[in-house]
């Protein structure tokens, strides 16, 4: 499926700022089931120095300046992305010890690559408690996509969609806790879960189409960006996960990337001079260009 | 069992620590061992001379246990004589064991005058030197150097590799746990190293012996090394304390060092056109080692900055200076790598943003390396035996205090079999809390503390514990054996590393914990390597005879050390302002009070603290003379926002920041600024007097060594500009709360003015004791002879001015301006229409501070409106055009959902 991808973000400063630097990841990966053209980011005010790279994870990553004095700063990032569906596995299924231990001691390439993902990180730190709520998926022998999908839906079912209980640094373990919380937390949760049972786990950045109710125009900007999650499922294939539609992402979720959770792949971050009140405010619109599709909840 | 299987073999067994060497031979008596006859010729004659030496008999001692060549180098430094049987010394008078300890009684004492001088007063925790050096020989130094080298040459290379190509993961001789299970590693700086630079500049190791006298690393140190400084301090000072000695045994140089270090330093720099600096980023004042950065940025001739000195723009990096903006082409790093970029590196706000970019852009160069504290972690001790094989084909020289990773299951095997004589600590934290040589129990808190689960295997390490080496130290008036660690530098040369011949050594009280930081321990020791050959004299300093290019003043000043300076000399007027005027009123309401002034007096107390009249002028005499003591007391000693107490605390927060840049005698002037902090509803009005008289003279006093002590550059001129604008801006306010309305009574207004300006003594000169409006208003606005009248400060203000004109033309005209058209006001201004009373406007009155009297000198309140809209704009524009580079950074609103 075809989509036109707009993503707006938009500072507004109550005072002057007279320097910013910023680091973006908005442009979405080129992937084996995902197309990308024309990627086009474009920025206001002129920054003095744009630098581009791609980090440890394979993101591209965007750096720039602001040198001159403003109070206001948008960035616009613009795509065609084309989805398909992701193809069939091509190994075999492993059992979800077989993959903890490949990767508790990896051997080969892939499984070494996948092994930094079964690490605690900032936003996904395993712990008892969180051990404790994943175990039921995880008995003995279990098949490793089994076990990921029926967690999937257990997280799914236990927690309540609600944007006002949760922030950004709310823990894992408060998450767990309030049984509440956005993509975000579930994705964090979910990861912590998989790591405390000794699986790799990324956290992926992207976007999700939604659908306007029946008889109504889509908004513009009224998409919002969406987490998911990967499990590593051996010999080097990952597959996704969305705890918060209860869903295997296909051609209605586009990847910009992953990292360990979401500091690694945050959209936009910044350090300014200055600046006083921040209003933020951010608009994404996910276009079908051709193609029809079921509807989903937003993130 | 998997490596990420809970741990819990480790959880609940506790080590004992009773067989822990230190603690032992605080209680064992019998276990010393003491001179007995059996000693060699020069030993026991030594040990006659230091008859309370002592050392526990399971550790190995640098005096005992040595050869007799070592044991002569001993008697050499403890008796200062060059041979227990020289022939001269024997014929004269015997040494005594008296004559040592009076020679080491004395040595103290010089070295306490002379570590007074060098650490410029500021009192350090365990910063005492200990006048006995550690001592040893060239050849054992040469095997020891040459490990070091090794080592640091190990870690450069392991070190390029896992921000490289990764081989040694890939090849299964790294685990990847000490990768990716730790922060310590920084993904983001993967790749950015130019080829052929040093991830290492600069390395040091802890050394210790253990009861065999073997040699072993305690911990490396490859973040940002400290002590490189402080190991300069101490030579210089003991150097100075034992000259024939120091000359005599043929000392070897620490200078050739640092010459090399600068010499690495300049290869590694960047490219730029033009002018560039070097800087040594330190963490700042509040910093345990700030002292020692400083010294050394001093010994190396670098700008000594904090993270906030420096900016980012158009990719480089830059030092903010009153000049303008200079260009950085190498950075020598005392910061912890995580504290360096917020954008990149961690969610807070310390650091230089933009600075990781720089890096990848090859725009600067971090000395060491960003990312390379990574090296640190306690695992990779581990493991470095098989890693020195395979990356530089030869065996490890100087070995690791043995550790084992609990992540290798045949280590972890070991460990389990072993537990109960074992010490664990976290295999990736470097340093401090855990300590080296704590109690397992601390370690185990440590690590619950911060996560919510057991830790993994692969999270620990375990060690034994150690018994540290004995050497002879003066404590409490004797020569005593005391335990060990010794830190040692080295320094990226083309192909290797150069070790410092020498280091600094801590020693401690039996007992007591020695560990891998240099705060540990009682005291620091210089270490002295004997030479076998003449040493030829090398120094950083320049050789006296080639003549050292003049160097006067110039804007090279940094922004933010400016900035501090001109606040400091705000808060110091504003407070001595506050104290004079807070005097006059202390003087008005105790002894003999004429009732009949107090509801004027009133204005005069309340407008102490810049707001609204609080107290109500029609209350009965005896109340309003309660209610203004009290006020009077509280501002003296309670904290309120613009009290006293609270701007004596900007002046010593002012001072505090810039403590390097300030003479030994204005910080000691200024550290008794202190209120004591004591419940202040004690006190009553009898204490303010006395309390106001003592602060009066250190301000006066820090005010004289400005004016008669300070250089004339920028820095002064930036203190001496906040105290002009201060002072006026003091005495406009006194002028518009107490002068522009029109009370009853004027005289003792007046008064006040006079006192509080301290121009009362000129005024009764002049005009004896008939006080009135036209000639104060000329004594304290007009006469350019009075130094608290307006007009002098803005003279001097526009001189100030002129000599900024340099930096920004067009900027300080506009201001020089503005002062000018002051001046002119000023000195065309008649006098007599200035105390003419009109009626109040009503704009005036409606408004929240204007008078709020019937009547207003309302040529008086012109004249003031003008020079406070001046100086306020003045004031804007310094901090615009020169301190904004210092304002705080922020992090930008981060995305939600």
């Amino acid at each position: 499926m075809r989509y036109r991808v707009v993503h707006v973000t938009k500072y507004q400063y109550s005072g002057e700022v007279s320097l910013s630097h910023n680091q973006m990841r908005l442009s979405p990966r080129i992937l084996e089931h995902q197309l990308v053209e024309l990627p086009r980011i474009t920025i206001s005010p002129e920054p003095t120095l744009q630098r581009t790279w791609v980090d440890t994870f394979g993101n591209r990553t965007h750096f720039f300046s602001i040198e001159q004095s403003h109070q206001e700063m948008e960035v616009r990032a613009e795509s065609i992305v084309e989805r398909h569906a992701p193809s069939s596995l091509r190994s075999r299924t492993h059992s979800w010890e077989e993959i903890a231990s490949k990767t508790g001691r990896p051997r080969t390439p892939p499984d070494r690559e996948a092994a930094q993902f079964a690490f605690d990180s900032r936003y996904a730190k395993s712990s008892q408690g969180v051990r404790d709520f994943a175990e039921p998926s995880f008995f003995g022998g279990r098949n490793l996509i089994e076990a990921v999908t029926d967690l999937t839906a257990r997280i799914f079912e236990d927690f309540e969609y609600d944007p006002q209980a949760t922030q950004i640094s709310t823990p894992t373990n408060e998450v767990l806790e309030l049984r509440r919380g956005v993509c975000q937390d579930f994705a964090h949760l979910q990861i912590a879960c998989l790591r405390s049972m000794g699986l790799p786990a990324r956290y992926v950045s992207g976007y999700l189409l939604t659908h306007a109710p029946p008889g109504k125009e889509k908004l513009i900007g009224s998409d919002a960006s969406h987490a998911w999650v990967s499990a590593y499922v051996g010999d080097g294939e990952w597959l996704d996960f969305d705890p918060t539609n209860n869903l295997r992402p296909s051609e209605e979720h586009i990847t910009i990337g992953w990292g360990r959770d979401y500091a690694d792949i945050s959209p936009i971050q910044g350090i300014l001079i200055g600046g006083g009140q921040t209003l933020l405010s951010v608009s994404v619109d996910v276009r079908q260009i051709e193609g029809s599709s079921q509807g989903r909840k937003p993130s | 069992m998997t490596s990420r299987e809970r741990c819990s073999f480790l959880r609940a067994e506790l080590v004992s620590v009773a067989s822990f060497g230190l603690n032992h031979l605080a209680n064992s008596k019998e276990s010393f061992r003491m001179g007995n006859a059996k000693e060699t010729n020069e030993l026991s004659r030594l040990l006659e001379l230091i008859p309370h030496y002592r050392a526990p008999s399971n550790s190995f001692d640098e005096v005992f246990s040595q050869t007799e060549e070592q044991a002569k180098a001993w008697y050499r430094v403890l008796t200062g004589h060059s041979r227990g049987g020289d022939p001269s010394v024997a014929a004269s008078k015997p040494l005594t064991a008296e004559d040592v300890a009076k020679r080491w009684r004395v040595a103290k004492e010089h070295l306490q005058e002379h570590a007074c001088a060098i650490f410029e007063s500021v009192k350090r925790r365990n910063s005492e030197v200990d006048p006995i050096p550690y001592i040893i020989s060239a050849a054992q130094w040469q095997s020891l150097a040459k490990g070091i080298a090794q080592r640091a040459r190990l870690l450069d290379r392991i070190l390029r590799d896992v921000y490289g190509p990764q081989t040694l993961l890939e090849k299964g001789l790294l685990p990847h746990e000490l990768i990716y299970g730790t922060y310590a590693y920084l993904g983001a700086l993967r790749g950015t190293l130019l080829a052929g630079q040093p991830m290492l500049s600069l390395y040091a190791a802890q050394l210790c012996r253990d009861s065999t006298g073997t040699w072993y690393v305690l911990a490396d140190r490859t973040q940002g090394p400290s002590g490189g400084g402080y190991s300069v301090e101490n030579r210089i000072a003991l150097s100075r304390v034992l000259p024939e000695e120091f000359r005599d045994m043929l000392v070897q140089r620490s200078a050739p060092f640092f010459a090399a270090l600068r010499e690495t330093m300049n290869r590694n720099a960047v490219n730029c056109k033009g002018d560039s600096w070097m800087v040594l980023m330190s963490p700042g004042i509040r910093s345990s080692t700030y002292f020692e950065d400083a010294y050394l940025a001093r010994y190396l001739g670098y700008t000594l900055a904090q993270s906030n000195d420096l900016t980012v723009r158009s990719g480089q990096v830059f030092l903010k200076t009153l000049g303008g903006l200079k260009r950085v082409s190498n950075i020598l790093r005392r910061v912890p790598d995580l504290e360096c970029d917020p954008l990149e590196l961690e969610a807070s706000a310390i650091g230089v943003p933009g600075l990781c970019q720089a890096v990848r852009d090859h725009q600067i160069a971090v000395s060491n390396h960003l990312g390379s504290g990574w090296a640190e972690i306690p695992a990779l001790m581990a493991i470095l035996p098989r890693l020195c094989h395979e990356l530089l084909g030869e065996d490890l020289i100087l070995p690791s205090w043995p550790t084992w990773w609990c992540g290798d299951p045949g280590s972890r095997q070991y460990v389990e079999s072993h537990k109960e004589s074992m010490i664990f600590r976290n295999a990736f934290e470097k340093r401090k809390e855990a300590g080296f040589l704590r109690h397992r129990t601390d370690f185990h808190h440590q690590v619950s503390e911060s996560s919510t689960r057991p830790p993994y295997p692969w999270e620990q390490v375990a060690t034994h514990p150690i018994t540290f080496s004995t050497t002879p130290c003066w404590y409490e008036n004797q020569v005593v054996g005391m335990p060990i660690v010794m830190r040692v530098f080295a320094t990226a040369v083309e192909d290797d590393y150069q070790v410092l011949s020498g280091g600094i050594a801590r020693v401690g009280q039996t007992g007591q914990p020695l560990d891998e930081s240099l705060s540990s321990g009682q005291m620091s020791k210089d270490v002295w390597v004997l030479g076998d050959s003449p040493v030829p004299p090398m120094s950083l300093r320049r050789p006296p005879q080639s003549s050292l290019e003049l160097r006067r003043t110039s804007f090279e000043l940094l922004s933010r050390v400016a900035d501090e300076l001109h606040w400091l000399g705000r808060c110091s007027e504003r407070a001595a302002c506050m104290v004079r005027h807070a005097r006059f009123c202390a003087n008005r309401l105790s002894g003999e009070i004429d009732l009949d002034i107090l509801p004027v007096l009133t204005h005069v107390v309340d407008a102490l603290e810049d707001k609204e009249h609080s107290i109500g002028q029609n209350a009965p005499p005896s109340d309003l003379l309660v209610a203004l003591r009290t006020k009077l007391v509280d501002f003296v000693f309670k904290g309120g926002n613009s009290a006293l107490p609270v701007t004596l605390i900007g002046v010593r927060r002012n001072a505090n920041l810039i403590r390097d840049r300030l003479s030994s005698d204005s910080w000691q002037i200024l550290s008794r600024l202190d209120i004591e902090p004591v419940d202040y509803s004690e006190y009553t009005l009898s204490d303010v007097l006395p309390q106001l008289g003592q602060l009066l003279d250190n301000l006066t006093a820090f005010a004289g060594l400005v004016s008669e002590s300070m250089t004339r550059g920028p820095g002064w001129l930036f203190l001496d500009m906040g105290r002009r604008i201060e002072r006026m801006q003091y005495q406009l306010r006194l002028v518009d709360q107490l002068l522009v309305p029109v009370y009853p009574r004027l005289t003792p207004l007046l008064e006040a003015m006079l006192d509080i300006m301290d121009s009362s003594i000129t005024y009764r000169y002049r005009y004896l004791m008939n006080i009135e409006i036209g000639p104060v208003l000329d004594l304290l606005l007009q006469d350019q002879s009075n130094p608290r009248s307006m007009v002098f400060q803005l003279v001097q203000l526009r001189e100030h001015l002129d000599v900024l004109l340099e930096v920004d033309q067009e900027g300080i005209l506009v201001q020089r301006n503005s002062i000018q058209e002051c001046l002119d006001l000023l000195l065309i201004a008649d006098i007599n229409d200035a105390t003419l009373c009109h009626p109040t406007p009503p704009e005036l009155k409606s408004s929240a501070l204007g008078p709020h009297t019937p009547e207003t000198r309302l040529d008086l309140a012109r004249i003031s409106s003008k020079i406070a809209t001046a100086l306020s704009d003045l004031s804007e524009y310094l901090t615009k055009r020169f301190f904004t580079h210092t304002a705080q950074a922020q992090q930008l609103g981060k995305l939600t959902k």
